[in-house]
């Protein structure tokens, strides 16, 4: 055959003619042709053009040929079956790798067929290098086991030693694609008629790691029945005296040391039992057993434990080397293996006295062990042998004893003396104030001062072990910037230039953005010599960033900070080319003439979001124009406070410079304004003209509410209601305004429920249904749907669902909020842009769904997050609120970065204000979260405000019962998260005692988990040599049974309290020195 | 480039823990060095568990990729001297070092001579380690005599596997940075351990966290503070769980401006030294703190010198190097950084000294992996670095060509300064970009003519 042939063949021929010429071809005339295939696949490789045409396969024909196929030729796909059968017929290994073929396998597939007859024909000397190809891409294999097979009995393949051959034995046993000719048979049935594989293939599934033994479950239903599923197969085949039973069992004990997945091993352990081994074979595996209890997973080592339990009791177990072999158990961080390695140590011990020594050390080495559980059982043990106990063990004994919990030390102490135990290399020891010298310094506070940092009553405090009562402050009634960081702006074009750049790539927080827009407003008519080669890096990036980081990112607040920065580099701006397919979509509601001008935008949806856009772009058009003056809201100080001088400079400097207020910038202005010295600057604020002037003039205690405020000027006179009373109600100075509005004339009054649905008396992972708040228990939604009902309808089928409770507030509340500004008929963006104390309640939590993966892209960004509590940090409630939402609608799920949930507790490290109930909420839902980032966040905030007294212990267990229940609880995460709080100081301990006693007190059945509280709050009042108080002890007695909770709550119930305790009131005296600093604090800064 | 060499980690026998008569024997098979499989030590273990744990959890360290689920096959590095015996390892993901010091009162027994080489791990070992109990002697040897080696009818055991350059260059330049360590808190071992057992493994934070005191042990935070521990991936630190259960005491260590930690852990005798990168997801090899030391070519000049003169001290004593040398010591110091980032030397941050090892792989191809440098050194030579003027008391301006955008450098005393993504995202924490290297360059040449 010429190469011309081979190509007209190819191009013009039928497969089965192409296969009959290359039958009896000679390899030496293959060979020739095998540059031609190579040119030809090469040439197909390189796909279509442009327009779908494979041009460069054309031209190649043309050269043997002299004229290019036509399209027709082309299109009917024969030329590619031909060109596959002509490299298997007369190509070299490097072709038949790139074939053009995902399968050789359809036993009725003429193609097929032809392909394994033209390898048959040509028996090629690379077969066994393409078989060991095909068979390590285990994603895209052309053959399958039958075929493969059939090659090796035919001796045109030798049998492949790769592991993939194994791993395609494994697959075949599943029946659809196994391939074999007489579907009927059963697997064991098929390996019999192949002895080879049932002599050797058949022992490599226990050396290669393969589908044979994994996702394999004994119980989901009859194994026996299912003969097609490897593990019962063998054991089938092994019963039936085909397969060597002993080398069965050798083997997959041997295999469970192989680095296997966990599915795998786990798969093994269960074969191994499915065969069921005797005494007699289980003893000569006595070794193999003994070594599986150093194995590293927890599962393998239970199985080795089981089956050596066996032999204990059947009385055959070297007890000695199982002594000595089973410490590793305790290098299991969970405590079954540990438990049951006692248990069995503790009859063997009693079965044989004379390896008691060993089972004591045994039971020394399981003090190390991390859960108090099994630090407990040892110490009984160690008690019950206490006589066998010799010198040695006790110097061991007290070596362990830093190692073990307060609580299981105390019986240690009892029974073996005082552990040891060293002191701490870092530890403060700080003086702990007497109490005269603190009854002195409360008596020496002001009257007002005591009452709001809970000092009142000095006896109280003082001579009762209890916490201080809660602080009873507003945040505008005290002084609060002495505690608080100031912010320091940015003053150069340089590090303007710098900071940008940053953000651009990472934005650190919501403060670093403020502080660039601040800088921007004041510089952005500077430009030094050197700005445009300084900027060029920065305007590329932020015309072209591809990335989702930094701050130009898609989402209404990183699209118009882009812009801003975008106008003021290079005058100018383009929207980056990925925005151009991501537009927003504004939907239009009604078809009614009554719905007609009803719109309902995107950005209703994200409405918290509205004012923070409404800012930006305000500063934008600003900065347009170069026009250069101070921000009014730029923060001064951490969280978004700003100094109340400083704000009115700042308002006066852009009036000298005759450069209008922006609108928004004074509204934020309003909302941030620190409590701070307002009565201070009232005299200079009378110089700011207008209606900013008679706001501010209200605001600082110079002048009243508007008797007749303009409609256009409503925005600005409630922002100062709220800026001058943020949890008042403004109903009198706004009579016209509708109520019924969160935070617009009457403060939001929260009301929440946890979800979550039972099955079983068990909480489902799936169906935590999340933490629904209404900030305004109110009307229902009848009269939105009886107005607007195909609005009604649209909210309710969209993607953006709500909660029924969330519908409800959200359709009854939009035509209020319209009513505001008289666009009854108009609910526009701009309604929420200028209402932004009441927009953060109007937010469809479609997002914050439980389960819900999608969010919207502002709700990515741990600092577009932060900048929803600085809108108002007089009053950050309704952004804890959408936290608590948050939060709660994951608390089972990873940490992921999408989801920054951590962002939302930043409020609760600001030092301003005691912690409301949607703070303590928001941080309950953060210690009891699975997201690392939360609950670390959580812990953080709940030592610093349990340190200077924000956080109650009473508020704190109120929230917490009412999570436990609904099941709302993960009383083992809440137990790890308290522990790290307690473990601070003894003033965090009493706190965290306080608080669980509290919490039991409020419950009337007990969470299934509450041993892990109960076992902490039991090494807490050890620590703190207390008895549990008179009506938690009474609650706890109530508990019977024999339940770990039970046995912890009777423990709890026999304490008693030491008398003089210098322990609790160490703990004491830092609770009230923190208030008195507190206090202290107030004074100096007046 | 390639991005692995092929390596076969080729040893004469497997290592193995047996039993005997009255007690154990270990023996570490051996493979490359000076010798194909040299033979250093002979002798036995005092505290045997403790060794036991020590070698478990470096061999957790050196099989493990703490970022992508992908078990990396890879061999510890032993180096023998006089008063020393060190095995080291660097995880598969390029973010974790690991090393044991032993000094001589872990070991009765002989040096047979120093030298460095990969020492065999394997599964059946790691087994029998762990069943290891504290009671009996335990009789150690590395390597085994030739004669012996002749005599004994083991398999050699081969084990091919790809280095990625990447880890190679990580495991080299990972010296460099414990220079700049230093102590922050020191903790009991119980202390220790009850931290590492409060860190949770399934939900583990994402963002990089802080290691603070808190009454006698440690606690993480996400607030940072001055005396704050950066930690990224908790899980990189549990593997030090093991050992804390018998340990003495831990203290850590900080590189307050490159967020990298170590963490030390005291036993009567000896130390297990693990040092982390900045964050999990990203190794030492991205590191580029030693970039300027490099790029200056600093330490170049005396390298031949000081080279000759290590002969597998443990520690060796820089002044008394440069006296012999005379030489002056910074140059020394110089010299032995740059030897430590071509793995021809480790430092001991304990200790405060380099030690004499050459890591027994084909570092001929790591010695070139500096893709940065390569590349600032390319844009001088294409001549794309001009200078924008400013020049005065050690300041000066540049703008270098990037692609598609020019890129703005600023030479200052207090901090250099590029306008490119590289620098913005990092402000220099991972050392200087392509552009502030290049910029340097050229106001070096500038400055010397």
């Amino acid at each position: 055959m010429t190469p011309e042939e081979l190509v007209r063949q190819i191009v013009h021929g039928q497969p089965e003619e192409l296969a009959k010429a290359l039958e009896t071809l000679p390899e030496a005339e293959r060979r020739k042709l095998s540059g031609t295939t190579a040119a030809l696949e090469k040439a197909w490789r390189s796909g279509w053009d442009d327009t779908f045409v494979y041009r460069k396969f054309a031209k190649e024909v043309s050269r043997y040929l002299g004229r290019s196929p036509s399209e027709k030729d082309l299109a009917h796909g024969l030329a590619r079956q031909n060109l596959a059968l002509a490299i298997l017929g007369a190509g070299t290994l490097g072709q038949v790798k790139h074939l053009d073929v995902t399968t050789i396998n359809r036993p009725h597939n003429t193609f097929d067929a032809l392909c394994l007859k033209v390898i048959r024909d040509r028996r090629p000397s690379w077969l066994s290098a393409w078989v060991d190809h095909q068979l390590s891409a285990w994603w895209h294999r052309v053959f399958n086991w039958a075929v493969l097979r059939d090659l090796i009995r035919d001796g045109v393949c030798p049998k492949p030693s790769c592991d993939g051959y194994i791993e395609l034995l494994a697959d075949s046993a599943w029946g659809p694609q196994r391939g074999h000719k007489d579907k009927a048979s059963s697997l064991p049935e098929l390996l019999l008629v192949e002895p080879d594989v049932l002599a050797e293939d058949i022992w490599r599934l226990f050396e290669v790691e393969t589908s044979a033994f994994s996702g394999w479950r004994v119980g989901r239903c009859d194994p026996r029945l299912d003969i097609n599923q490897w593990p019962v197969a063998l054991a089938r085949l092994a019963d039936d005296g085909h397969l060597d039973r002993q080398r069965l069992l050798d083997e997959s004990l041997r295999a469970l040391t192989r680095d296997f997945k966990r599915d795998t091993l786990s798969g093994l352990c269960r074969f191994h039992r499915l065969l069921q081994p005797t005494a007699d074979e289980s003893r000569a595996r006595e070794s193999i057993h003994l070594g599986l209890l150093s194995h590293g997973n927890s599962f393998i080592v239970t199985f080795a434990l089981d089956m050596l339990t066996d032999l204990e009791r059947q009385g055959s177990l070297d007890g000695r080397a199982f002594l000595q072999a089973a410490a590793a158990v305790f290098a299991q961080p969970t405590k079954g293996p540990a438990m049951k390695c006692l248990k069995m140590a503790e009859r063997i011990a009693k079965r044989d006295p004379s390896l008691r020594a060993a089972a004591i050390s045994l039971a020394i080495e399981a003090l190390s062990h991390g859960a108090a559980e099994v630090q407990e059982r040892s110490m009984k043990l160690l008690s019950k042998w206490q006589e066998a106990v010799q010198r040695d063990h006790k110097d061991l004994l007290r070596a362990r004893g830093e190692h073990i919990s307060p609580s299981a030390r105390a019986e240690m102490r009892a029974i073996f003396g005082e552990p040891e135990v060293r002191p701490p290399p870092h530890a403060r020891s700080a003086q702990v104030p007497g109490r005269d010298e603190l009854r002195q310094r409360i008596e020496s506070l002001p009257e007002k001062e005591r009452r709001l940092v809970g000092l009142d009553d000095i006896n109280g405090v003082l001579d009762r072990p209890l916490m201080p009562a809660p602080l009873a402050f507003a945040a505008t009634e005290v002084p609060i910037l002495h505690a608080i960081d100031p912010v320091e702006p940015i003053d150069s074009v340089d590090d303007l230039i710098d900071a940008a750049a940053q953000a651009v790539e990472t934005l650190d927080s919501a403060e670093e953005l403020e502080r660039i827009l601040g800088a921007i407003s004041r510089l952005c008519n500077r430009r030094p010599a050197n700005f445009e080669p300084r900027t060029a890096a920065l305007v590329k990036r932020i015309y072209e960033h591809e990335a989702h980081r930094g701050l130009v990112v898609p989402g209404p607040c990183g699209m118009t900070s882009g812009n801003l920065l975008g106008l003021w580099l290079r005058d100018r701006y383009r929207p980056p080319k990925y925005w151009e397919f991501d537009p927003l979509p504004t939907v239009k509601f009604g078809k009614s003439a009554s719905d007609r001008d009803f719109l309902l935008p995107y950005h209703l949806l994200n409405a918290p979001f509205a004012f923070t856009q409404y800012r930006l772009e305000e500063l934008r058009q600003r900065v347009g124009k170069r026009i250069e003056a101070p921000l009014l809201a730029e923060p001064t100080h951490r969280g978004g406070w700003i100094d109340p001088q400083v704000f009115v400079e700042r308002l006066l400097q852009s009036q000298r410079a005759k450069v209008p207020f922006l609108r928004s910038d004074f509204i934020q202005g309003l909302l941030r304004l620190a409590p701070d010295g307002r009565g201070n600057v009232r005299e200079a604020a009378r110089s700011v003209a207008g209606i900013w002037g008679a706001c501010l003039g209200w605001v600082l205690g110079d002048g009243g509410p508007p008797s007749r405020a303009k409609t256009n000027d409503l925005d600005i006179w409630i922002a100062a209601g709220r800026a001058l009373a943020p949890q008042g109600d403004l109903s009198s100075a706004f009579p016209g305004l509708p109520g019924g509005i969160p935070d617009l004339v009457e403060p939001a009054a929260y009301r929440w429920r946890a979800g979550v649905r039972m099955k079983d008396g068990r909480r489902s992972r799936r169906d935590i249904q999340g933490v629904v708040i209404d900030p305004m228990p109110g009307p229902d939604d009848s009269g939105f749907r009886a107005c607007f009902p195909e609005t009604a309808e649209w909210v309710r089928q969209s993607r953006w669902q709500l909660t029924p409770a969330q519908n409800s507030f959200f359709l009854a509340r939009c035509k209020d909020m319209a009513a505001v500004f008289n666009e009854r008929r108009k609910l526009t963006q701009r309604t929420f842009q200028r209402l932004p104390t009441a927009a953060m309640h109007f937010f469809a939590t479609g997002d914050l769904k439980a389960g819900s993966t999608d969010r919207s892209y502002d709700l990515c960004r741990a600092w577009s997050i932060e900048m929803l509590a600085m809108v108002w940090p007089l009053n950050p409630d309704s952004a804890l609120a959408l936290g608590a939402s948050a939060i709660g609608c994951r608390i089972d799920k990873d940490p992921v970065l999408h989801a920054p949930d951590h962002a939302f507790l930043q409020p609760l490290f600001d030092r301003s204000r005691p912690w409301s109930e949607m703070a303590v909420l928001a941080l309950c839902l953060a210690l009891n979260a699975k997201d690392g980032d939360c609950q670390v966040t959580g812990i953080d905030a709940l030592t610093e405000a349990l340190d200077d007294g924000r956080a109650h212990p009473t508020g704190l267990a109120k929230v917490l019962a009412a999570l436990a229940r609904v099941s709302f609880l993960r009383a083992n995460r809440l137990a790890a998260a308290l522990i790290q709080v307690a473990q601070l100081s003894r003033n965090h301990k009493m706190a965290v005692a306080i608080i669980l006693q509290e919490f039991f007190d409020r419950l009337a059945d007990l969470p299934k988990d509450a041993h892990h509280l109960l076992q902490l709050l039991l090494d807490l009042m050890v620590e703190l040599e207390q008895g549990l108080d008179d009506s938690t002890r009474r609650r706890l007695a109530e508990v019977k049974g024999t339940s770990k909770s039970a046995k912890l709550a009777r423990r709890l119930c026999a304490l008693e309290t030491a008398p003089d305790s210098t322990v609790i009131w160490e703990a004491q005296a830092r609770a009230v020195e923190s208030r008195l600093r507190l206090a202290e604090g107030w004074l100096a800064a007046r | 480039m390639s991005t692995a060499i092929d390596h076969t980690y080729r040893y004469p026998f497997a290592s193995c823990l047996k039993r005997q008569d009255k007690g154990a024997r270990l023996d570490l098979a051996t493979c490359r060095g000076l010798e194909e499989h040299p033979y250093f030590f002979e002798g036995s273990v005092r505290r045997p568990r403790h060794f036991a744990t020590m070698l478990l959890t470096l061999s957790e360290v050196v099989r493990t990729h703490f970022f992508r689920p992908m078990p990396p096959n890879l061999d510890p590095v032993l180096t023998c001297s006089e008063d020393m015996l060190r095995l080291e390892g660097f995880s598969g993901c390029c973010g974790v070092y690991a090393r044991i010091d032993l000094p001589p009162a872990s070991f009765d027994g002989t040096v047979h001579r120093a030298g460095t080489t990969n020492v065999d791990f394997n599964e059946p070992l790691r087994g029998a380690l762990k069943r290891l109990s504290g009671d009996g002697t335990v009789a150690f040897a590395v390597g085994r005599d030739e004669v012996v080696l002749k005599q004994d009818d083991e398999r050699f055991v081969e084990k091919k596997v790809k280095l990625p350059l990447r880890w190679l260059k990580g495991f080299s330049e990972v010296q460099a940075y414990q220079t700049t360590l230093s102590p922050v808190f020191e903790l009991s071992a119980p202390d220790a351990l009850r931290f590492l057992r409060s860190l949770s493994k399934s939900g583990r934070p994402k963002r990089p966290s802080f290691v603070v005191p808190a009454g006698r042990s440690l606690r993480l935070t996400q607030r940072e503070s001055a005396h704050a521990v950066r930690l990224s991936g908790t899980h990189r630190i549990k593997v030090l769980e093991p050992l804390l259960v018998m340990a003495r005491s831990l203290r850590v260590w900080r590189d307050e401006s490159a967020g990298t930690s170590a963490w030390e852990v005291g036993f009567d005798p000896g130390t297990f030294f693990l040092m982390i990168s900045p964050d999990f997801y990203r190794g030492f090899s991205g590191e580029g703190q030693v970039l300027t030391t490099l790029a200056a070519g600093r330490g170049e000049k005396h390298l031949a010198r000081v080279r000759a003169a290590l002969a597998w001290q443990s520690a060796i004593d820089s002044a008394a190097l440069a006296r012999e040398l005379e030489l002056d010591q910074v140059a020394v110091d110089t010299a032995l950084a740059v030897l430590g980032t071509r793995g021809l030397a480790g430092y001991d941050v304990t200790s405060g000294h380099y030690f004499h090892r050459v890591l027994p792989f084909d570092l001929s191809q790591v010695e070139a992996l500096q893709p940065r440098l390569l590349n600032a050194r390319r844009l001088l030579a294409e001549g794309q670095v001009t200078s924008a003027g400013g020049k005065d008391s050690g300041s000066s301006d540049f703008i270098v060509r990037g692609s598609d955008v020019e890129h703005y450098v600023r030479l200052r005393p207090e901090g250099d300064r590029c306008s490119c993504p590289w620098f913005s995202r990092y402000r220099g924490k991972r050392g200087p970009c392509k552009h502030l290297l290049a910029a340097q360059f050229l106001f070096e040449t500038q400055d010397e003519s």
